[in-house]
């Protein structure tokens, strides 16, 4: 759905749609739109462009990514999820440590590969434009995954950059969204 | 099912998938434990991770755009982008050029997720298990989180009779909260970065347990010790003011008969809601949130009544405590013909300008252009919705103030504005992007 700014100071953002006899003669989507009955939120900030700005990205990969509500009984998580959830306190095995504020996670998930290893995908972005460049150290925050090879994959943005040297990786903000990417595989 | 709700559950899908991503490879590069079968985990990712590009890809299709003047991310025009939806179906499936097609994708991603990241962490999705009274949260991001959870009560226990409590995995007390209909308990829960806690719902509780909300009827001004602030007008049933700033919230319907690409081609403005269509609210006071339910008929022989509830979240830590969360209940239906929006006025000036983001986070702006029709001014969203409000009394002034909403929807970018609005924000730096 969509969202304009028809006047001065506002902003008005679609929620449903019931046109009858139209037709837009495009793509799946009938204008008739009937749905079960559902519920959707909007959220709302509202502060100084410092305050905002700082907190704006950083609320939204929060809320898209809400807390992951399961299930569970303690005899499974005697099992193999207890194993995962000590993963900080395993022998030799520490988890990866938080990022640093404003850095977020963009990826990290597993290859299979086919000499039957698996290799891993970390890719790290500075969501907060502006905070200046930031320094991330892959090799500490997966001190578990041997970094193998830095590469770059992609560029998002004429302003992204990747600058990767040996293990450590350096956002460079000028002035947008930087991406960098490595990988690793496991021991 | 609306082109809304599909997009509500293809965000939700999204992060569905991204979670169990990264349990399976938190599992495997950490913890490797016995019985966990990576070959088999992979295989289940893969067609999840396929649906839901899928999906994303169709959210940049035609069909989903603005009428005049606006165009895909992926061409110059119409015509490029039912080009390349065309071929992206016939890669894919011959068949996906139904709704039907998408939503049956859509479902085998949520599902395929949800099997992943049960069989990673252990538990049973919410669907086979839902009389457990054990619970784990899973923390898919990299940063330590405090944020409000709500666990379903429905099915496991009633805590009407005698009551219920939430205990931590050391069997501490946790504060928690039921919702006003007994059907859901809230805490607030703080897990560690790409980790898991658990907690337990006893049942009778004695002491320590979760607290109903003080409900009073009408409105009343939710406020928390973070400094969020809403107003709350008694003759609309919503917010009136956010932090002391005006921000008039209404909903609107516009009527027409005219169909067009994405949204009517309109040129009267939407018609608020009538007084007398607010038909109550009520309010409810607890330890964890507050909240404004307000209940509205949108006449025309709409299904059912729309209810919006209007919530600030009190623990000042909590990462919900910074923002205002509007629920929106549509009914099935709407009247025919009909258009609902929800229309935000601030009073102040913003020269024009809305910035909506795109796939990269970054902010596009979207200057309002007078000689389109309102269909034409209005944008996909993809993450963030800013409202730049521009400064107040020269150009020397920087004090700006910045809405934001979020919502859950597309991406989209007018060709050949793209380099031009990134040129005006190095030059002039003049609004948040």
């Amino acid at each position: 759905m969509g969202v304009a700014s028809l006047g001065n100071g506002e902003i008005e953002y679609m929620m449903a749609r019931n046109i009858v006899n139209g037709t837009d003669d495009q793509g799946p989507w009938p204008l008739r739109q009937l749905q079960g009955a559902f519920s959707f939120p909007t959220w709302v900030m509202m502060g100084d462009s410092d305050e905002v700005e700082s907190n704006r990205v950083i609320s939204a990969l929060r809320l898209e990514n809400p807390l992951v509500v399961l299930h569970g009984d303690s005899k499974a998580e005697g099992k193999k999820f207890r194993a995962l959830r000590r993963g900080a306190h395993a022998k030799g095995k520490a988890s990866p440590k938080p990022m640093n504020d404003g850095v977020h996670l963009l990826s990290f998930h597993a290859r299979q590969l086919p000499d039957d290893n698996e290799e891993y995908v970390v890719r790290v972005q500075n969501v907060v434009a502006g905070s200046g460049v930031k320094t991330v150290d892959l090799a500490v925050r997966f001190n578990n995954i041997r970094m193998n090879t830095l590469y770059n994959t992609s560029r998002l943005d004429m302003f992204e950059r990747f600058c990767a040297v040996g293990l450590r990786v350096e956002l460079c903000i000028v002035p947008g969204n930087d991406v960098v990417s490595s990988r690793g595989e496991s021991h | 099912m609306s082109r809304a709700a599909f997009k509500l559950n293809a965000r939700k899908t999204s992060a569905a998938h991204t979670a169990a991503e990264r349990a399976t490879a938190y599992a495997l590069a950490y913890n490797r434990p016995q019985g966990l079968n990576r070959t088999k985990l992979l295989r289940k990712l893969f067609p999840a991770w396929d649906a839901v590009g899928i999906v994303q890809h169709h959210d940049s299709m035609t069909g989903t755009m603005s009428a005049i003047g606006t165009y895909t991310a992926w061409g110059s025009s119409d015509r490029n982008a039912t080009r390349l939806q065309e071929s992206l179906c016939t890669a894919s499936n011959p068949d996906c050029q139904t709704l039907e097609d998408y939503t049956a994708r859509l479902q085998t991603a949520s599902d395929n997720s949800a099997e992943v990241i049960a069989e990673v962490l252990d538990t049973k999705s919410g669907q086979t298990e839902e009389t457990s009274t054990h619970f784990t949260v899973f923390n898919s991001l990299a940063q330590r989180r405090t944020s409000v959870v709500g666990f379903p009560l429905a099915g496991v226990l009633d805590p009407g009779v005698n009551g219920v409590g939430v205990r931590d995995a050391r069997g501490d007390p946790v504060q928690a909260q039921l919702s006003r209909q007994n059907d859901t308990v809230y805490i607030v829960a703080n897990v560690s970065s790409l980790s898991t806690a658990s907690f337990d719902i006893v049942s009778p509780c004695t002491s320590d347990c979760a607290e109903l909300p003080t409900i009073t009827e009408g409105v009343i001004d939710l406020s928390n010790t973070h400094g969020t602030t809403v107003t709350m007008a008694e003759s609309t049933g919503l917010p009136e003011k956010i932090n002391g700033v005006h921000a008039q919230h209404r909903y609107a319907q516009y009527h027409a008969e005219q169909g067009g690409p994405y949204v009517l081609i309109e040129t009267d403005s939407a018609s608020p809601l009538p007084a007398h269509s607010l038909l109550g609210s009520v309010s409810a006071i607890g330890p964890i949130f507050q909240e404004v339910e307000s209940t509205f008929d949108l006449g025309y022989n709409s299904s059912g009544d729309l209810i919006s509830t209007t919530r600030v979240y009190t623990d000042p830590d909590c990462e919900q405590a910074g923002i205002v969360e509007i629920q929106h209940g549509v009914p099935e239906k709407i009247g025919d013909n009909r258009e609902l929006i929800m229309h935000v006025a601030t009073g102040l000036a913003t020269d024009g300008s809305l910035w909506t983001d795109e796939s990269g986070l970054e902010m596009h702006e979207r200057a309002y252009d007078p000689t389109l029709p309102i269909s034409g001014n209005y944008h996909v969203r993809e993450h963030v919705t800013v409202l730049c409000l521009l400064r107040y009394a020269d150009a020397t002034i920087s004090v700006r103030r910045v809405l934001y909403c979020r919502p859950q929807f597309a991406q989209n970018a007018r060709p050949n504005t793209r380099d031009r609005n990134i040129r005006r924000k190095t030059r002039q730096n003049r609004c948040p992007y």
